[in-house]
């Protein structure tokens, strides 16, 4: 096995062109040793500007927006409650101010009615009355001008009988007379 | 050994079945050689490999890049974005649990770009690449970049203390240097072994069987040697170089 080694390696081949080599400590190791670390110097520097950097920014722009976004949503949602617990108790209020209002708006309607309704009795009773005096002064009115047209009519007519036969006194008594016999039932009707 | 597999496949041959592949190969290959210092180098299969694994990384950082840029914070992200952010988001998790919330921040890009490369270098095996972590060379860089980076912090949180402390106690000092000299020698080879095994598991599997048993067989294996083996790996890597730096951070 070591004689493959050495066979292989690259200090017995050098001479005859390299071909199957696997492990030799020499300059072509130490040459590729430094090529390889200077190509991962410049891979690391790549790679750092071209993804390490960049992912990282990229990444660290969404942390910062979503917090950013959560806290604005928290602090959304605490207004939002705060405005609905506001809401809510102003809508129960509402409902009790308005059947306050409603109740009182019927107490006065009530109150309302009843006043006008007490008026419009007491103008009908008013009215009624008026009427009914204001037909009692026509009957008694008219009662009076009905008793004078009939003295006056009997007056003459009894005049224009008598005028002839009896005096005076004797005229006057007979209408009287005249008049006591008819009785008030006769004229006033 | 060569000589018993070409006797194995030869059987096989023999028997009528074709050979998956012709030769047994899981070694690294030299495409083309430079001079350096006067010494012929070869620019190899691994190399090949880490520029596949880079472009592809690369490619999906750009496309990653433009969804980014185009995503509206304010919207509803898609599902390439959804994954990128889950990815970026796993990692920073990782090493913020690791490395505590006040340090941690700033080693997430370097362990984020570490993880996915090594996940990716490990699992290359299912797209026919040769991993680039089964060549020590890669290993033993991104162990001495641990290395240098817990020393640096070491120096940098601890003080002196930090050297003082390979003296306590005193009967341990050669102890503690060997410890902290056999990290990145621990770490690296430990990436390197596992996923050279399994590279070269399967590379005597392709060689050796017959292309009929090949079709079903290996597929367990694949799950196996590079996604099980290279995850696992991928994740010990990165939390041993997490755990190495954020020791450094106690400051006693």
């Amino acid at each position: 096995m070591s004689s493959i080694i050495l066979a292989s390696s690259g200090v017995l081949e050098a001479s005859e062109g390299m071909a199957g080599r696997i492990f030799g400590l020499d300059l072509q190791m130490i040459v590729d040793a430094g090529i390889l670390a200077l190509a991962v110097l410049a891979l690391f520097t790549l790679l750092s500007y071209l993804l390490f950097n960049p992912a990282r920014e990229l990444m660290r722009k969404r942390q910062e927006k979503i917090q950013s976004e959560m806290d604005s949503a928290t602090t959304q949602k605490a207004e939002a409650e705060a405005f609905k617990a506001e809401y809510d108790s102003k809508l129960k209020g509402v409902n009790k101010e308005a059947e306050e209002i409603l109740s009182q708006t019927r107490k006065k309607a009530l109150k309302k009615e009843t006043e006008i309704v007490e008026e419009a009795k007491v103008e009908a009773t008013r009215i009624i009355d008026r009427a009914n005096k204001e037909a009692e002064l026509e009957k008694s009115k008219m009662k009076d001008e009905v008793k004078q047209e009939m003295i006056s009519v009997a007056s003459i007519m009894a005049g224009k009988i008598i005028s002839t036969s009896i005096n005076e006194t004797e005229q006057s008594k007979l209408i009287e007379d005249t008049l006591k016999e008819m009785g008030d039932d006769t004229w006033q009707s | 050994m060569y000589q018993g597999m070409a006797a194995v496949s030869g059987s096989f041959a023999k028997m009528g079945m074709l050979r998956a592949s012709q030769d047994v190969d899981f070694g690294i290959t030299g495409y083309q050689e430079y001079t350096l210092f006067g010494q012929k180098l070869y620019f190899t299969t691994t190399h090949i490999s880490i520029i596949i694994v880079m472009l592809a990384l690369i490619i999906f950082a750009v496309i990653a890049n433009r969804k980014i840029k185009k995503a509206d914070p304010n919207k509803v992200p898609g599902t390439f974005l959804n994954i990128v952010e889950y990815m970026v988001q796993a990692i920073d998790d990782l090493t913020l649990t690791n490395m505590g919330t006040k340090h941690g921040a700033k080693f997430s890009n370097y362990i984020g770009t570490i993880f996915i490369f090594i996940l990716l270098s490990n699992i290359s095996g299912l797209f026919g690449l040769r991993p680039p972590t089964a060549d020590y060379g890669t290993t033993l860089a991104l162990a001495l970049i641990t290395f240098v980076m817990i020393h640096y912090n070491g120096f940098k949180y601890q003080k002196a203390s930090h050297v003082t402390n390979l003296f306590k106690p005193l009967l341990l000092t050669p102890i503690n240097i060997i410890g902290e000299i056999a990290t990145p020698i621990s770490m690296s080879l430990r990436l390197f072994g596992n996923i050279l095994s399994g590279t070269v598991m399967m590379g005597l599997i392709y060689g050796l069987l017959p292309k009929i048993i090949t079709l079903v067989w290996p597929g367990f294996l694949h799950a196996y040697f590079d996604v099980f083996s290279g995850a696992i790996q991928t994740y010990v890597f990165c939390m041993l170089t997490m755990v190495f730096i954020s020791n450094t951070f106690e400051e006693d």
